[in-house]
């Protein structure tokens, strides 16, 4: 379902407004409706405003047309990948792979048994013909090789050792380990790599010895960057103090498709790829999994996981 | 503050004076749960005026002691035992002086309102200078005397028209109807509604603020003064009128026209005093609320027992979905359950309307929404205190059904079924624990059907029946307790009633015309009506079960056989548009028509108490009139049958006993 994020008032209506409710008596109120704002009237849309780094000023979708610049990743490449997590997700769906995911109902009685967002028709050819969003017309970063904004909420149990032998349940898995990470705001899309590298070293493990990963799709030049960030030599040089970490196989990755199929329900999406990992983990038989966030603003997050031996 | 008790020896009154000049009168009647206006109470109240006149406070508020409400209006049982006129003049008249007397006293009062206030409640409240309400649910205003067939006689009828207008007084005292806070306050019934926090400080205050009192102004002022307060009654007696052309409901007419010919005061009309007070109406009317109160008890859980906090419910169809709705209304957690999501989806959507329209509060409509949980996994059913089963009726796919779910339910929780065609002894045969069933038979519509049959079939070894009916009570439902046995009761009743309204068709009547002398009889609806809501295949299956040997009349077998099945279908008796049926003006009836119709009703009324489906006659009225509608003001078909006289063969069809 698509997100109904609030519009707001402008900065010049809010301060009229003030002015307005302070106004006593029929001059003072006929002075301030002279002076009202018209310009001011247009609403603020509040997601493109929750969307925009106030620090630099950058958009999320600039910030990832930064890592394509920076990475050399071209605009095929990004839909190719986009594609593929639409493609990923109809096959999960046809395997029952989310049954973690439930289906709605809304106060007029409609269904909705399945994501809406998930599109069989989201091919390569057809996500060329999309124009840029974010930085026109040059740009690469279309609605189509983007995540979904959408509404959404993710539930977990976090339970201590204790609860779980006192209320005998049954945990899908254990946190292993788990890492915040701050970045420069402009590269954002790169918080997994900051996140995930000191984690990945703790353990003395290296990418492709995890089982699984899910790596949240906020755009598809962010995922393919920070997979490029990795192979990069002088960027985990200069910013992780290590040499190059290598090539991620794309197939322990997202392998039921992300947030560009899924959607992005921004606040719950954290909860659901970690979720989703432990499930896929168990349907796999697999057993170690790293979940992995970009944050506006310049963060990572990222998570070690492994899936308990019980049914 | 500083306090010095009285020592006047009151059982039910406190008076505290208190250090700042103001004086605080609480009613909190001994041995009593809710505040009555009885003999007692209204002569202490008396004896407290003498108390104050020799010593005036301030400013007096009157408030009540109970937690819930301030006053539930006169002594039901005093009315009940009037028998003659003089008796009925002196109740009048012990308010009426009472009330004026409060209301012309020297210093300002202010009547502090919580929760119900109702009847001679309100008339005290009316007599008050000022009035405040709590703003909380509960807080509940009406003069509800019209029910009961009788009029507000102490002082409501002077007092409310010149506070809130003419036109919302008369609606008040016509219908009943109760106001809630906010309403009270956008009537101007009440000064302002105030938060509980600060219910005292804003009494105090404003019983001292020396503003003027509410007076109904503009339009609504002059409505009722002469000569536009002529028009007003012309048109309120036009559509009493039209809502009860039979007059079966005398005490609405007398309202208005006390109101508007005696100015409230029902003193000046003692004929009309004697008329209406020691009526048959009145008497059966009072006899529905007092079988009502017995339902209700039945309803009370017993000492200690844990109200129900979970209730799953499998099967989302019509029946299954709105108990399920109804159960969330009522605060109470529900998951529901059918064969996937999409089965569930339409139930909801009722819901959310239900809660709509039933619960102003966006917020708490959001919540009771909240609290109804599809569960296609059957998940509750772990954790509910009762699982209700509404599936299809086949006793092969219930007794399936039980033995799947009683291994996985909680070992005390009730399971229930909302069967009315199946047998319960029957459904019970091979579960491994047959004491867990009980029948909770639901009514359609759920929202609307005050009344709810329990059904025991066999000993009742863990009081579930007794739980059951707790349940129902929680669920702000009459339970009637009744024994397994085809039909129970309500079925039972109706399937000869509505049988004999189609052999009426077939012996050439109008539909129209049928159901048209049922209703001149006072039944909320005529039985071809009713057949066509319930639908015709339902009704034909019903007959078949509760009339086993005769055949279907053929208006019924012809129209199913055409597919014509009532209101589902659009059409059936009637053809139906958005809901109502399109009916032709229906010709007289014929004498004697009503009596032929309601006569199989009463006797298999008669017949299901001697067969002991219901333990007496007064309970088989009132599940017929709770379960049916049966007109109230006969006191239901059993009671109708011992006190009618036998109809005159002239008269018009089935008149209501009427002394007049």
């Amino acid at each position: 379902m698509p997100c109904r994020a609030p519009l707001l008032v402008s900065d010049d209506m809010t301060r009229w407004l003030a002015r307005w409710a302070a106004a006593r008596g029929a001059g003072a109120r006929l002075a301030a409706l002279r002076a009202l704002p018209w310009r001011g009237l247009a609403p603020v849309i509040g997601l493109v405003k929750g969307l925009t780094d106030p620090v630099v000023g950058l958009s999320m979708g600039q910030t990832a047309e930064n890592l394509a610049t920076r990475f050399g990743i071209d605009r095929a490449a990004m839909d190719a990948y986009a594609a593929r997590s639409h493609a990923r997700a109809l096959a999960g769906r046809a395997a029952r792979a989310f049954s973690e995911i439930a289906p709605l109902i809304d106060a007029r009685g409609t269904l909705y048994p399945v994501d809406d967002g998930v599109r069989d028709d989201s091919t390569p050819e057809r996500l060329a013909r999309l124009r840029p969003v974010f930085d026109k017309p040059w740009g690469n970063i279309t609605a189509g090789n983007s995540s979904q904004v959408t509404d959404g909420a993710a539930l977990l149990v976090l339970a201590s050792e204790d609860a779980v032998r006192r209320w005998n349940l049954r945990p899908l898995g254990r946190i292993v380990d788990s890492q915040w990470a701050g970045l420069d705001p402009a590269q954002m899309g790169l918080g997994p790599v900051h996140a995930a590298t000191p984690i990945l070293q703790r353990h003395g493990l290296a990418l492709n010895d995890l089982d699984l990963w899910e790596i949240n799709e906020a755009f598809a030049a962010q995922v393919l960057g920070c997979l490029a960030a990795w192979e990069d030599e002088s960027y985990c040089r200069e910013h992780l103090g290590t040499g190059a970490l290598g090539t991620l196989d794309q197939a322990r990755l997202n392998v039921d498709g992300g947030a560009i199929a899924l959607g992005h329900p921004v606040g719950a999406s954290g909860a659901r790829i970690v979720l989703h990992l432990l499930q896929a983990l168990r349907a796999r038989g697999l057993r170690r999994g790293m979940a992995a966030i970009c944050i506006g603003g310049g963060q990572g997050g990222a998570m070690l996981v492994e899936t308990e031996a019980n049914p | 503050m500083n306090t010095a008790a009285m020592p006047h020896g009151w059982r039910h009154w406190q008076l505290e004076r208190r250090a700042d000049g103001l004086a605080w009168l609480t009613l909190d009647r001994a041995g009593a749960a809710v505040n009555a206006l009885s003999a007692e109470v209204m002569a202490e109240l008396a004896g407290v005026l003498d108390a104050l006149q020799a010593d005036p406070p301030a400013g007096l508020v009157i408030r009540s002691g109970k937690a819930a409400g301030f006053i539930a209006g006169a002594d039901v049982d005093e009315f009940a035992g009037l028998s003659t006129p003089q008796q009925a003049q002196a109740l009048v008249e012990r308010g009426w002086h009472l009330f004026n007397r409060l209301a012309a006293v020297p210093y300002p009062t202010l009547a502090l309102i919580h929760g119900h206030c109702l009847g001679g409640g309100l008339e005290l409240a009316l007599a008050c200078r000022y009035r405040l309400a709590v703003d909380q649910p509960g807080t509940s205003l009406a003069l509800p005397e019209v029910m009961l067939g009788i009029f507000p006689g102490w002082g409501g009828m002077r007092r409310l028209p010149a506070v809130i207008g003419a036109p919302a007084a008369l609606d008040m005292m016509l219908t009943g109807r109760p106001a809630d806070a906010r309403r009270a306050a956008a009537l101007g019934l009440v000064d302002a509604r105030v938060p509980a926090r600060l219910a005292q400080a804003a009494a105090g205050r404003h019983v001292r603020s020396r503003k003027p009192p509410r007076r109904a102004r503009g339009l609504a002022g002059w409505l009722g003064r002469w000569p536009l307060k002529l028009l007003v009654a012309r048109r309120a007696h036009r559509q009493i009128a039209a809502k009860d052309p039979q007059g079966h409901y005398p005490a609405a007419p007398a309202i208005v026209t006390l109101w508007a010919r005696h100015g409230g005061n029902a003193l000046r009309a003692p004929d009309v005093v004697q008329r209406i007070l020691t009526s048959d109406t009145a008497r059966n009317l009072l006899r529905v609320f007092r079988l009502q109160e017995r339902l209700k008890a039945y309803g009370k859980p017993a000492d200690g027992a844990r109200p129900v906090g979970h209730v799953h419910v499998v099967g989302a169809g019509t029946m299954g979905g709105d108990i399920a709705a109804w159960c969330a209304l009522k605060g109470i957690k529900v998951t529901l359950q059918d064969q996937d999501a999409a089965r569930i989806a339409p139930a909801i959507g009722r819901a959310a309307g239900l809660y709509a329209r039933k619960l102003k509060d966006p917020r708490a409509a959001r919540a009771a929404s909240d609290r109804l949980i599809p569960d296609p996994d059957g998940a509750g059913v772990a954790r509910a205190d009762v699982v209700i089963e509404a599936i299809t009726e086949q006793a092969q796919a219930k007794q399936a059904l039980y033995r799947a779910l009683q291994p996985r339910m909680k070992p005390d929780a009730l399971l229930a079924t909302n069967t009315s065609s199946l047998s319960l002894a029957a459904l019970r045969d091979g579960l491994a624990q047959p004491g867990q069933l009980i029948g909770i038979h639901f009514f359609n519509p759920v929202a609307k059907m005050p009344l709810v049959e329990v059904v025991q079939a066999g000993p009742d070894e863990h009081g579930a029946q007794a739980r059951a009916c707790a349940f129902v009570g929680q669920l702000g439902k009459l339970p009637l307790p009744v024994r397994d046995a085809p039909g129970f009761l309500v079925n039972a009743v109706l399937a000869p009633y509505l049988l004999e309204a189609m052999r009426c068709v077939d012996a050439g009547l109008a539909p129209a015309t049928i159901d048209r002398a049922m209703t001149d009889f006072g039944m909320p609806m005529g039985p071809l009506e009713l057949a066509d809501t319930v639908g015709l295949d339902i009704a034909m299956a019903a007959g078949r079960q509760l009339a086993a040997q005769d055949e279907p009349p053929r208006c019924l077998a012809d129209r199913i056989a055409r597919g014509e099945l009532g209101r589902k279908t659009g059409r059936g008796f009637y053809a139906w548009q958005d809901g109502k049926a399109r009916k032709n003006s229906a010709g007289a009836p014929p004498a004697g028509l009503a009596q032929r119709l309601a006569q199989p009703l009463i006797d298999r009324a008669r017949k299901q108490v001697d067969d002991g489906v219901v333990a007496d006659a007064d309970l088989a009225d009132a599940g017929v009139i709770f379960g049916t509608g049966f007109a109230p003001f006969t006191g239901g078909p059993l009671h109708y049958q011992a006190t009618a006289s036998p109809p005159p063969a002239a008269a018009r069809a089935a008149p209501a006993p009427h002394t007049p």
